[in-house]
């Protein structure tokens, strides 16, 4: 069984319950008192009609005997003598029992009888009047005679009968002016019937206006209860709105509802807009709105997602824990051509009402800010990382010799993109351009490799493949050269990288050195190698290590200040080209040195020797093998530098100048070391680029010398000589 | 930097040339630039990537490279605006094509004209520019990738 919760609308539904009850009261009291006012007003015609049928009956009396007295026709009188008898005395008949009688109107109508004391007196006395003349008027009423003429019938018995009744009939009507006593009986009973009336009008009226006074009463009470109640109700409810509204305009978080159809609802937070960076969301699809602001394949994952969540079962904990969309990269085109990346991070709740999924809150958050932090902190860490392996490659290698490398790297790589740069086109072109390249990139590896810096070293040594890969190639075009420039950016970022690392090292050496000065003062025996001295020092320590043998280098006049600027930078790739030659194909192993009657240890030495106005002399001489002279050929034959027959051709000069080919080696195979033939190209491009000339000198076992002079300089002279 | 993305952007530019130009474009020698106004040739159309590498991607042409292209294609109308949509309609190729190879991880964003130097576009400052000089019909213009 169910009952009817009307809860807080139980009040007006009564009141206006009530309204209804009093309404209908009303309107029935309507019905009741305009029923009794017709039947009162029957009433009173009806007592008035008996004033005149009183009057009527003694008139007709009259008429009646007066038209018989004179011969005259009696049949009229006699007529309305009877109608206004028999109408008075039914009608006085009614009025003191009920009944229904002959209206006005000529209509039958029912009248009930008088109850009243007043009334059933005057009733009672014109009973009392009437019932003489009544018992009179008998004889005359019943008469009924077929002779119209009245001498005639005065003639006969019946008519001699008729004019005695009549004359008694008179004489009871006159008696006691019993006619006008009717007529005040008559009269009486009208009046009375006429101030019932309306005092029963009176009454009903009072009745109904209480009836419209309380209905009207019931009316205000309901209509100031429900201007009340709705006056609460919109307060409460518009205190809620103001809060939800000042709760959604201040919220950071992109707040807002999502239908099954991926539609935002609408309401959602002020900052949805900000987040979104777009007016209007409320309705709009969420899906087409990601659309336009990540890519493809993340709206996918994104409506998958969600789709989850509206299925039938769903573990809320593990959804979250699947959520692809907690960090999502969006990008706002900004009209011109770029796009503002944002980071976003989305959280998917349940809306259940009812024990059924209604809608899901999602909460959006603008998380750049931590995105970009975390990823400062990822990217700091493999920079660390990176940095320390920098390090370790640097650390043992001199700050300012560490700098004029990467000077002269950094002018190196310079060299190459302008040689990148350069618009002319065709094979030959770009193949020149290739051998150019080269030979930078070279001279960069033989100082990388020299300082002992084997990340710089590797990566040029990965450039040169590349270089030799497309070298090697039937056709070259200006694409082939893309991989070389992807590699050089990365070359350049990699020696700025280094660089910005000696930079923080020498502001770091410097504060050390400040504080251990008066340490170091005390302690300076030993003068440090420096400049190109020590950097050959190191390749020689590390190469020879590196290939097992031992070397002994000498240096003279080969410090900073020894050299004139202008020649500091070729005579440093030059050397370092003859030591690493040198110890790759000259000096011997121990063992092979003990067995040619030499010392274990091979000696190299290196002069830089001002001549006056004659210039300036490179002297480079090692006490290894020589040059073998039949291997130059053979590998000269081999790689297609020469012919057969020009080899018998050939004497000695000319074969040790095949050693300055590029491309020429005779190694067998390619390491970081030798075997690409471009270190001997690169030192016969420098002495040609400053006007110097090369003398080779050697002996089969012995040595092998090189001595290069360079023109003087003007200015220079005087101080280096 | 992918060489396998620059070269979808080389290609897309070649392409163009080889369908709309009716003679073939030649690449040069790609290099290295630290200021990509330095390579603006007057009329360069713009779009943006961005998604799995962030920056730009300039097509930049001189206007008489324009104009033969134009007329080249039956196209008499060699005024401003008609220049403007060319380099732009180039740029549109070049993004269509980069759509097409890469973009379900990328946005690439519609071309913009820029007449002149262009003072308005955001380059990542840090970033060296890849300039991938363009030879059709002894005409130079240039392609610059820049993206991080």
């Amino acid at each position: 069984m169910s009952t009817l919760n009307l809860g807080k609308y139980r009040t007006i539904v009564i009141s206006i319950a009530l309204f209804i009850v009093f309404d209908a009261g009303v309107l029935i009291l309507n019905f009741y008192i305009a029923n009794q006012f017709a039947r009162d007003a029957v009433q009173v015609n009806l007592a008035g009609r008996q004033r005149t049928e009183s009057q009527l009956v003694i008139k007709a009396l009259l008429q009646t005997d007066n038209a018989l007295g004179s011969g005259n026709f009696i049949d009229h009188p006699l007529h309305e003598l009877k109608e206004s008898y028999r109408t008075f005395d039914e009608t006085l008949g009614a009025f003191a029992k009920g009944g229904t009688i002959l209206g006005a109107n000529g209509e039958m109508v029912d009248i009930p009888a008088i109850t009243n004391a007043y009334g059933r007196r005057v009733l009672t006395q014109t009973y009392e009047t009437w019932l003489p003349l009544r018992e009179a008027l008998q004889p005359i009423i019943g008469f009924e005679a077929q002779i119209d003429r009245s001498a005639e019938l005065i003639m006969t018995d019946d008519g001699a009968e008729l004019e005695g009744d009549l004359f008694h009939a008179i004489m009871v009507a006159t008696d006691d002016n019993r006619d006008s006593r009717l007529l005040d009986l008559a009269n009486s009973l009208t009046v009375h019937m006429e101030d019932e009336a309306s005092r029963r009008a009176m009454r009903l009226r009072v009745i109904q206006v209480t009836g419209i006074c309380f209905a009207l009463i019931n009316f205000f009470i309901i209509l100031f209860h429900f201007i009340r109640n709705l006056s609460n109700s919109d307060a409460e409810v518009e205190k809620a709105r103001r809060e939800t509204d000042e709760i959604l305009e201040t919220v950071n978080e992109g707040l807002f509802l999502l239908d099954e159809e991926f539609r935002i609802g609408t309401q959602h937070s002020a900052a949805l807009n900000r987040i979104f960076r777009r007016e209007s969301l409320a309705g709009v699809n969420l899906i087409e709105l990601l659309r336009g602001i990540v890519p493809d394949t993340t709206v996918t994952v994104a409506r998958d997602y969600i789709s989850l969540f509206f299925g039938r079962r769903v573990n809320q904990n593990l959804v979250d824990d699947l959520n692809p969309l907690n960090e999502v990269e969006v990008h706002f085109d900004t009209g011109s051509s770029s796009y503002l990346v944002r980071h976003l991070g989305f959280d998917f709740r349940r809306v259940i009402v009812n024990n059924k999924l209604s809608h899901l809150l999602v909460t959006v958050n603008d998380i750049t800010e931590t995105v970009a932090l975390e990823r400062e902190l990822q990217e700091s860490r493999v920079k660390s990382s990176e940095q320390l392996d920098m390090l370790m490659d640097i650390l043992h290698i001199e700050p300012e010799m560490l700098t004029d490398f990467l000077c002269s790297a950094e002018r190196a790589l310079g060299k190459v993109n302008s040689i990148l740069r350069r618009s002319a086109k065709g094979e030959d072109v770009y193949r020149a351009k290739l051998d150019q390249i080269f030979r930078e990139v070279h001279s960069v590896k033989g100082e990388s490799s020299a300082l002992g810096l084997s990340s710089v070293e590797a990566q040029a040594h990965e450039l040169e493949d590349l270089i030799a890969d497309v070298r090697g190639r039937n056709y070259i075009g200006g694409e082939d050269f893309l991989p070389l420039t992807i590699k050089l950016d990365e070359l350049l970022s990699h020696v700025h990288g280094v660089r910005e690392l000696v930079g923080r090292l020498i502001e770091f050496r410097t504060a050390f050195d400040k504080a251990q000065l008066e340490v170091v003062e005390d302690d300076r025996r030993n003068v440090p190698r420096t400049g190109i001295t020590a950097v050959l020092h190191n390749l020689a320590d590390r190469m020879a290590s590196e290939q097992g043998k031992r070397v002994n280098l000498n240096c003279v006049g080969l410090n900073g200040k020894d050299i004139p600027e202008l020649y500091r930078g070729p005579v440093k790739d030059i050397t370092v080209q003859f030591v690493r030659n040198g110890i790759v194909h000259g000096i011997e192993t121990p063992e092979e040195r003990l067995s040619s009657q030499k010392g274990q240890v091979g000696r190299i030495s290196i002069s830089f020797t001002p001549l006056g106005n004659k210039g300036f002399e490179l002297s480079y001489r090692d006490d290894g093998r020589g040059l073998d002279l039949d291997a130059i050929k053979s590998a000269a034959l081999q790689r297609g530098f020469v012919s057969a027959d020009q080899i018998g051709t050939m004497d000695e000069r000319a074969v040790m100048g095949l050693i300055f080919q590029r491309g020429f080696s005779t190694s067998e195979s390619v390491s970081t070391d030798a075997g690409r033939g471009v270190g001997m190209d690169l030192v016969r491009n420098l002495v040609n680029e400053l006007d110097g000339k090369v003398r080779v000198s050697t002996a089969r076992g012995e040595f092998t010398q090189f001595k290069i002079t360079l023109p003087a300089l003007y200015g220079d002279v005087d101080k280096a000589a | 930097m992918d060489e396998l993305d620059l070269q979808v952007f080389i290609d897309g530019t070649t392409d163009f040339f080889a369908q709309m130009g009716g003679e073939k474009a030649d690449v040069g020698t790609p290099y290295l630039v630290s200021n990509c106004n330095s390579e603006i040739k007057g009329f360069t159309g713009i779009i943006g990537v961005s998604g799995k590498r962030r920056g730009s991607v300039y097509f930049t042409a001189p206007p008489v490279l324009l104009k033969v292209l134009l007329m080249s294609i039956g196209e008499e109308d060699t005024s401003h605006e008609n220049l403007c949509d060319m380099v732009g309609e180039v740029a549109n190729v070049i993004s269509g094509s980069a759509r097409k190879e890469f973009g379900q991880d990328f946005l690439i964003s519609v071309p913009v004209v820029v007449v002149g130097r262009l003072d308005k576009i955001v380059v990542p400052a840090e970033l060296r520019s890849f300039v991938v000089p363009i030879s059709w019909k002894s005409y130079d213009a240039a392609l610059v990738i820049s993206l991080e």
